[in-house]
């Protein structure tokens, strides 16, 4: 299963499209350019793909700050 | 066994491009769009789809004894549009004509419904058409839709032939708890267009809409298309009794690029099996499918006796999923 570590890479890298070592946990999720409802299919995708599972439009909404989607992660660890 | 005899489609002249700059444009593949004109109805598109059916393949007008036609985009509440089209087809007035009002999944719904027609001989030729114009419905500054959806029209001739080529099984799906998902709010008789209704209000993306909008919950459809699709396509195997690699070629509702190729991915399906036919039409609704049938036909992708996959899903819900053996 993919590391948080990873997670956070890829979030970077094909998700909200950053720098590497741009996130960390309390990141607010509003603050990233490409924080947009396409970026919530991506993040859905790569839950799926890695963890299992996707986060409903709501729970999508409720996400603050990055450490929040890694919290769902945790879940399901 | 009922077989497709001919598919014919007609896209609008105006062409609406998206911005190929844009990361949206390449993440959901689609750089054209034909749009319908303002005077220009999904009826006209039918019209021209129907009307290119007759005159490329030896089909003759008297010969048809049933007209299918789905839309969600009607010319009026009643009559039916399939009416309509009779006349304005010069159809024999002994057909059966009616609507199907479903979306994405319509295409493989209606070819279940003009099989059931056939083998059960209550018709012999069966009229398909699919034709939508979801451009009338869309806020153009939804982004959340605007680059996505085209309009477009596709006309299908069924008929039975003997042999084993043909449509085999079918599966289907509906759940509406979803329907909220994927809607245009107001317009119809529960919620009537009224000044309330008009109102344009933009969402937490920044994209403006009002209740008379097309309005779509990205996320929740890519949820639903997640678990949906491949679970109906294992039932299609059940059913069947056979593998997914016993398949030479799949064609699912062409609804981005992104979607396609992350169920593609999921489900292990190599990319040369797998139609992608959007990049010039965006996502014409139940036109999807046939379109891509087509010019996958054309470019010699599917061959005589190929064992094909069509699956729809979308609004609704709805979805269905179906297996045929291709005849010619």
């Amino acid at each position: 299963m993919m590391t948080v570590e990873k997670f956070k890479e890829v979030f970077e890298s094909d998700i909200v499209m950053i720098d590497p070592g741009f996130v960390d946990t309390d990141t607010v999720l509003q603050e990233l350019s490409d924080w947009d409802s396409l970026a919530y299919i991506s993040l859905n995708a790569c839950l799926d793909e890695n963890y299992g599972f996707t986060l409903t439009a709501n729970e999508l909404a409720e996400l603050s700050v990055f450490g929040d989607i890694v919290k769902h992660i945790n879940k399901h660890l | 066994m009922v077989t497709i005899k001919s598919i014919e489609y007609y896209l609008p002249e105006h062409v609406e491009v998206n911005d190929r700059n844009d990361k949206l444009t390449t993440k959901i593949g689609i750089f054209e769009k034909r749009i319908a004109k303002a005077d220009e109805y999904a009826s006209d598109l039918a019209i021209a789809a129907a009307n290119q059916l007759f005159e490329k393949n030896d089909i003759k007008r008297e010969d048809i004894d049933f007209l299918l036609y789905c839309t969600q985009s009607p010319d009026y509440y009643l009559p039916t549009t399939a009416c309509v089209l009779q006349n304005r087809l010069s159809l024999p007035t002994s057909i059966g004509a009616l609507d199907i009002n479903l979306g994405c999944s319509g295409y493989v719904y209606g070819l279940s419904l003009a099989k059931g027609l056939i083998e059960s001989g209550q018709a012999n030729n069966v009229l398909f058409i699919t034709a939508d114009t979801y451009s009338k419905f869309i806020h153009p500054k939804d982004r959340s839709v605007k680059p996505l959806f085209g309009d477009g029209a596709t006309a299908t001739l069924l008929t039975a032939a003997p042999g084993p080529f043909g449509l085999k099984s079918f599966v289907f799906g509906t759940d509406g708890s979803g329907s909220n998902n994927l809607i245009v709010p107001a317009g119809g008789l529960r919620n009537p267009l009224s000044e309330a209704n008009l109102k344009e209000e933009t969402d937490a993306f920044g994209n403006i809409r009002s209740n008379s909008n097309l309005y779509m919950n990205g996320p929740e459809i890519f949820n639903f298309t997640l678990n949906e699709v491949p679970a109906s396509i294992n039932k299609l195997l059940e059913k069947e009794g056979c593998n997914l690699e016993d398949f030479d070629f799949f064609i699912f509702h062409q609804a981005n690029q992104y979607m396609l190729e992350y169920l593609r991915k999921k489900l292990k399906i190599d990319s040369n099996k797998f139609s992608i036919q959007f990049g010039d039409c965006g996502n014409t609704v139940s036109s999807t499918i046939p379109i891509a049938l087509k010019r996958e036909l054309e470019n010699g992708k599917i061959k005589k006796g190929d064992k094909v996959m069509l699956v729809g899903f979308g609004v609704g819900y709805s979805w269905a999923a179906a297996s045929l053996t291709w005849n010619e």
